[in-house]
């Protein structure tokens, strides 16, 4: 596979951050990496299904949607990463008996394009073991990781308590060669893929980030795999400062909240205002990690 | 509290109230904690990093157990038992890729394997054990889908490789890769012959005459689960414990090579505590897991041997 030219191997696609883009919400955000993008949206806390509810903590329901059809069992494998990793940051014990429900929205498609050219010639039967490459499975990285962004920025959005900030980004090996943050092709090409997430904050990683999760897949050494680590750190740290550098426009810099504004009173109009301040976040982006 | 006060105005007078079997029930953490100051699990299995093949569960394996199906693996790892069948088909392969077969892995977990589980459409847990099932057969190609064509663009052997649960006990992962893969080093695919006058597949059946083709495998991915309790790594943990684990480190090595072919984490940091044995920082510690499960996988692989 030919090498990156857009960017460097090491640097991520430009980052996406828009809030609270859903009237109807208590929380929502989109995010991406480059094309792949994730709406996610929190509701809660509400009320929840007695069947369901937990005395001492916050039930908390994951939904993940695809862009088309129904959910199948590798999105309830999504549910169940996303379930594992926010459940200890969110601090649900102080919303008994109610319900935090997280629905996210995959918004862009994997392409249908023939990415690469098929033959039924006897000598492509026989690949070479070198070679394996995980063309067989869908290419879902950089997807994954963007759901565990746009949830965690989400549920900031709508002020549910957390104990840090989850932050996530996929890496591949192609080729031999570590890239961050790998394209829909490179997912195919690669040898092996890495989604890495780290949580960052007092006591649950501090500024330096803690790994608390892990999803690798494909053939790999182990100090392939730290590699991969150590290199997904400090680009989750580069995300942070993104993340962190677009809520500080979205609130002023101090942090106070911006000055109350007179709206006016049919709904229509108010839709109409809101927009084009959206916009100028969801234009902001970076280039480099 | 309240609840074992209770328990002690039901006992009879005169007995001490608070069974092991009431207190594991009502207090399941500090049940498992006493244990594990103790240096030793519920099970009887020894804690720390010292303590050898101890500190596994028993597995056994019994290869083509089932007569009807082509090839099949019983498992047994500690009180988990589950079974993998194979069928086979011949389908036309995908038109993206027309020189590969399919593998289909599903796993089913009946109300029978544990009152966990409800009659009906496959829970949530089924479904991504499945998913991550095919994630670890695929990704570590240990049966290239190019071995399963018959005729390119044509026909190719779809492998169905049903695993059923009979007993739920924990490591289910670990338990259904250990049965896919003896069930497959079993298989064999009877000979089959693409017809393009008729455009049909011709198949024999397997018979003591025509004894079919056996497929060479890739190196096999054998998986090891760990769970992570109050700063202590458990590995193999059994159901009990697994439900009280902070978080849960899934490692699947390769059989003949040095390769890693899965490595999934979720959750709690990787011992943020000091762990029996190990010091140093979570990849120090990720590194004796990884240590402990191909010492794990060495043994699995003369199980199945």
């Amino acid at each position: 596979m030919a090498p990156r030219t857009d960017r460097s191997p090491t640097a991520l696609r430009p980052l996406a951050l828009s809030q609270s883009l859903l009237a109807r919400a208590d929380g929502s955000t989109k995010f991406s990496f480059g094309n792949v993008s994730v709406m996610a949206s929190i509701t809660g806390p509400t009320e929840v299904r007695i069947r369901e509810e937990l005395v001492d903590k916050a039930t908390l329901e994951i939904n993940v949607r695809p862009l088309r059809g129904l959910a199948g069992p590798s999105h309830k494998a999504a549910e169940t990463l996303l379930t594992s990793l926010l459940a200890p940051l969110i601090l649900l014990h102080l919303y008994p008996r109610s319900l935090l429900q997280l629905t996210l929205q995959t918004l862009s498609s994997s392409s249908t394009a023939f990415s690469t050219a098929f033959s039924t010639s006897p000598s492509s039967l026989t690949p070479s073991p070198s070679t394996v490459t995980l063309q067989s499975l869908p290419p879902s990285s950089a997807e994954s990781a963007a759901r565990i962004n746009a949830s965690m920025l989400a549920l900031v959005d709508a002020g549910v308590a957390c104990k840090g900030m989850l932050v996530a980004v996929a890496v591949a090996f192609v080729e031999g060669e570590l890239r961050l943050d790998p394209t829909q092709r490179e997912e195919e090409m690669a040898t092996s893929r890495h989604v890495f997430a780290f949580s960052f904050g007092v006591d649950v990683g501090g500024t330096e980030g803690e790994c608390v999760g892990v999803d690798s897949v494909g053939q790999f050494e182990v100090d392939e795999l730290f590699e991969a680590q150590s290199l997904a750190q400090t680009a989750t740290q580069a995300i942070l400062a993104f993340i962190r550098k677009s809520i500080e426009t979205r609130y002023g810099a101090t942090g106070a909240p911006p000055p109350a504004a007179v709206k006016p009173a049919p709904a229509m109009k108010e839709e109409k205002m809101e927009l084009p301040e959206e916009e100028s976040e969801g234009d902001e982006s970076m280039d480099d990690a | 509290m309240a609840q074992s006060t209770t328990a002690s105005t039901e006992a009879p007078a005169g007995t001490s109230a608070l069974t092991p079997a009431l207190f594991k029930r009502l207090h399941p953490r500090p049940y498992l904690d006493r244990f594990l100051q103790e240096g030793v699990r519920p099970d009887g299995r020894p804690l720390g990093a010292d303590a050898g093949e101890a500190v596994w569960r028993d597995a056994s394996v019994n290869i083509g157990s089932i007569s009807t199906a082509p090839s099949s693996a019983l498992i047994r790892l500690g009180n988990t038992t589950l079974v993998c069948g194979i069928t086979l088909e011949i389908a036309p392969p995908d038109i993206t890729t027309p020189n590969q077969g399919f593998i289909v892995p599903n796993v089913d977990l009946p109300a029978l394997c544990s009152p966990l589980f409800r009659p009906g459409p496959p829970s949530d847990e089924a479904q991504v054990l499945s998913t991550r099932l095919r994630d670890i057969l695929i990704a570590s190609n240990v049966l290239p889908l190019a071995s399963l064509i018959i005729e390119p663009a044509k026909a190719a052997f779809v492998v169905y490789l049903d695993v059923v649960c009979l007993n739920f006990d924990g490591g289910i992962l670990d338990a259904a890769v250990l049965a896919c893969v003896g069930a497959l080093k079993n298989l064999r695919l009877p000979k089959a012959t693409w017809d393009p006058d008729t455009g049909a597949t011709l198949c024999e059946p397997i018979s003591e005459k025509a004894q079919g083709e056996s497929i060479p495998l890739n190196p096999l991915p054998l998986s090891v689960t760990f769970g992570i309790f109050n700063g202590h790594l458990l590995p193999d943990p059994t159901l009990f414990e697994s439900t009280l684990c902070t978080s849960h480190i899934t490692i699947v090595v390769s059989s003949t090579t040095s390769k890693l072919l899965h490595v999934y984490q979720a959750g709690a940091p990787l011992f943020s505590a000091g762990a029996d044995g190990v010091e140093g920082g979570g990849r120090e510690q990720l590194k004796a897991c990884i240590a402990l499960a191909r010492s794990r996988a060495k043994g699995l692989l003369e199980i199945l041997a």
